[in-house]
């Protein structure tokens, strides 16, 4: 009868067995968004890899501006668009060029902010899977117990059979927690310092195409 | 309908994971706390039984009973020997207990004793070491007292030494002022001289240039047919060096125009007139008044 593992879950009491759905749940949201996010950084990554390189190459600048406006642009893409596009409303006003790249300064930080948002959304999630859950699994745990020692007290002369499977299924509640916490706490703390490593990059590669404008800007 | 929402591959793979996981802990779970629920029961005891008689059974029987008393009285002995044994173990173990309180009551008073020392020794050392910071506070402010009287006598040495050294100072400076007044006067005077002497002899070789130049004017004078004796004008000359006149002016006439215009023209024959080369009298000569009166 208690000898399997589902056998425990199955005779565990109605809350105990609802904290562990719960955490089942959460674990299984946590692995979801951990896959999904791992894919999402990558594949940023590798865009503006991609982006530098033509950047890079020597294209001119209006060409590249051409073929990107026309795809579906995305990370570094935008930061460059919004650069160039606030440049060459500011080229055709004849500014001064260190309004030119104050401006385009501007533009390409509020492009870069929308694109780490975009990076940074329900990250928090897994923060909260990562400090919560524990908790959780130990009221599971906790209640488990009262209600074992309770029947422990109706009974005339106790034995340690009487009262293990009990404590044995609620802490099953408490390694649930922990199971489901671990991950996200990892994933939660990679994830976070791979975002700021290309938030920094983005801020590089804006800086460097603002000393270019500017550069451009005086040569005219 | 075909496209899965971009968040069903990550779940089909986080499902995957948790249903791995799940059957590795369900595979552990059925394999190892096997050997706990079967403890091995002892195997069946085989009874071999033969048919014996009455009277033997009895005898047996009487046996075993007299077996069994001696062997019960025997464990009665051995259950009193063990009893008397424990109880000499307790009165042993309880002797050494009170030992061991003994000892260490002997201990605590000597570590008492120690500390107690040792807080004395650090009262004495506090002592000593406070007369040792008197001492050297008093010996410091001795120093520095000494030292500031020393710094202000050096001051005011100091001080006295520049104020000799400014006065003599000033005294040689007023001397050397003097001198340099007396000096300076001197070479004006001389100076003053020489310049007299010089304008004098440039008005004395002035007056002979232009004694010269009207000679020689006069030379080349035509006397008009009007000429009345008694005439004279002033008439202006410009010379370069040399002699040679630029221009001559009358500038105060005398009356008679044929008198004057004579003598306009005797100055250009004139040309060059006898001036002296000399630089200082020359600037003199450069532009020149002429009064021109013949004599006779």
């Amino acid at each position: 009868m208690t000898d399997s593992l589902f056998g425990l879950i199955a005779n565990a009491s109605l809350l105990v067995q609802a904290v562990m759905a719960l955490l089942m749940l959460a674990s299984l949201a946590s692995w979801t968004l951990i896959f999904q996010k791992r894919q999402e950084l990558n594949q940023a990554e590798e865009d503006a890899d991609n982006f530098e390189s033509r950047f890079w190459s020597g294209i001119d600048l209006a060409d590249l501006y051409k073929q990107l406006a026309k795809a579906e642009a995305a990370g570094l893409e935008t930061v460059f668009l919004a650069g160039y596009k606030e440049s060459a409303k500011l080229f055709k006003l004849r500014a001064p060029p260190h309004l030119i790249a104050e401006n385009v300064e501007r533009a390409m930080r509020v492009a870069i902010g929308r694109a780490i948002e975009n990076l940074d959304a329900r990250l928090p999630f897994l923060a909260t899977v990562g400090s919560t859950s524990p908790y959780v699994g130990l009221f599971g745990t906790v209640w488990g117990i009262m209600n074992s020692f309770r029947a422990l007290g109706d009974v005339q002369q106790a034995t340690l059979a009487l009262v293990a499977p009990g404590i044995a299924e609620a802490l099953i509640a408490t390694a649930m927690g922990l199971f489901a916490a671990i991950p996200a706490v990892i994933a939660y703390n990679r994830f976070s310092t791979h975002i700021d490593r290309i938030q920094r990059r983005y801020d590089n590669f804006a800086e460097e195409f603002i000393c270019l404008l500017q550069r451009k800007a005086i040569e005219l | 309908m075909n496209r899965m929402p971009s968040w069903m591959p990550p779940f089909l793979k986080a499902l995957v994971l948790h249903g791995a996981i799940i059957a590795v802990l369900f595979w552990r779970w059925q394999s190892q706390p096997e050997p706990v629920v079967a403890p091995p029961s002892p195997a069946p005891e085989v009874i071999e039984a033969t048919a014996l008689d009455e009277a033997q059974v009895e005898a047996e029987l009487e046996r075993i009973k007299a077996q069994e008393a001696a062997a019960r009285q025997a464990e009665q002995a051995r259950q009193e020997k063990l009893k008397r044994q424990r109880m000499a173990e307790e009165r042993r173990l309880r002797e050494l207990k009170r030992k061991q309180q003994k000892e260490k009551k002997t201990l605590q008073q000597l570590a008492e004793a120690k500390r107690k020392k040792a807080r004395e020794e650090a009262k004495r050392l506090a002592e000593l070491k406070k007369r040792q910071q008197e001492e050297k506070a008093r010996l410091a402010k001795l120093e520095k007292a000494r030292r500031e009287a020393e710094k202000k006598r050096l001051e005011e040495q100091k001080k006295k030494r520049e104020e000799e050294e400014r006065k003599k100072r000033l005294a040689e400076e007023k001397k050397r002022q003097q001198e340099e007044a007396k000096r300076q006067a001197e070479a004006e005077a001389l100076r003053q001289q020489q310049l007299a002497q010089q304008r004098q002899r440039i008005n004395r070789q002035a007056a002979e240039a232009t004694a010269k130049v009207k000679q020689k004017v006069e030379r080349y004078w035509l006397k008009p047919a009007s000429y009345q004796s008694g005439l004279s004008c002033t008439i202006q000359v410009r010379v370069i060096p040399g002699g040679e006149v630029v221009e001559a002016k009358v500038i105060q006439s005398s009356g008679d125009r044929a008198f004057d215009r004579s003598a306009e023209v005797a100055v250009r024959k004139a040309s060059p007139l006898p001036i002296p080369d000399d630089p200082a009298l020359f600037s003199r000569f450069r532009e020149f008044k002429f009064i021109f009166k013949p004599e006779g």
